[in-house]
């Protein structure tokens, strides 16, 4: 089953505020009938790769970066992507960001979004990054007890 | 800056509903300065917090540090599920114990 329950997009520059838009477009989609705890743990992946956009992303020319977050959720899994428009390329090894010790301040962001998502993407093309968030939803019914 | 008032001669400040990127410097801040008053011992009230990210993690990590380096400590209370689990992922439960009150967080010896 791969029935569109929701899918909905915002835009704005990369700065602080953008990342409460992005939880409220996420509570809208959360409206839309994911079941809670899938829920929970794509929004803190995705707050954690825009929040890294927020903090890191640097501009190529005079403009600053916009970002652009878009959320599609299905019955079996939930999407996200974010374009960062204007953004110098992103170059970082996804494979497996480690975890930094338990007194680092920083640094946790990218490894969380790693561990929380079934694939976790970031290609650079035509002038933007574009990141990639899938979460597969897995039915708890289907668990063995 | 988060509101702060007075528990048993611990500084308790009240963090917002979402710890993001956007909130965690304001926690940040406002515990130095708490602490910067001489008021080394704090504890968070996380009971409106629903939603933490790990830049709010990491202004609680600060804070701590800041805290104990003035001789103090910073404990949390009113732990929700996904503040829970956001201390489950990073093994940061073992640094910050969630208290289920204000009262049972002070009187933790």
């Amino acid at each position: 089953m791969n029935e569109l329950l929701w899918r909905g997009s915002v835009r704005g520059p990369a700065e602080l505020g953008y990342i409460d838009q992005v939880q409220d477009l996420l509570s809208r989609a959360s409206a839309a009938g994911v079941p809670p705890d899938a829920m929970m743990q794509f929004e803190l992946a995705v707050v954690e790769v825009v929040g890294n956009a927020i903090k890191h992303a640097k501009p190529v020319g005079p403009d600053p970066v916009t970002l652009d977050c878009s959320v599609e959720a299905r019955a079996d899994v939930l999407i996200g992507t974010l374009r960062e428009i204007g953004a110098a390329a992103f170059s970082l090894d996804l494979t497996a960001p480690p975890m930094p010790n338990e007194e680092a301040e920083s640094g946790r962001g990218l490894a969380l979004a790693g561990m929380l998502l079934s694939a976790l993407d970031c290609r650079t093309e035509a002038g933007e990054n574009r990141w990639t968030m899938q979460y597969e939803i897995v039915d708890a019914s289907d668990s063995p007890t | 800056m988060f509101e702060v008032s007075e528990y048993d001669g611990w500084s308790l400040v009240a963090a917002p509903s979402r710890l993001n990127v956007a909130a965690a410097p304001t926690l940040r801040s406002t515990i130095e300065a708490v602490v910067r008053d001489r008021h080394h011992r704090v504890l968070v009230d996380l009971s409106d917090t629903s939603f933490m990210d790990s830049s709010g993690l990491g202004g609680l990590v600060g804070s701590l540090k800041l805290a104990r380096q003035a001789g103090g400590d910073l404990r949390v209370f009113g732990v929700g599920p996904q503040v829970r689990e956001v201390l489950r992922l990073t093994s940061l439960d073992r640094v910050f114990t969630p208290y289920p009150s204000a009262a049972e967080a002070v009187s933790d010896e």
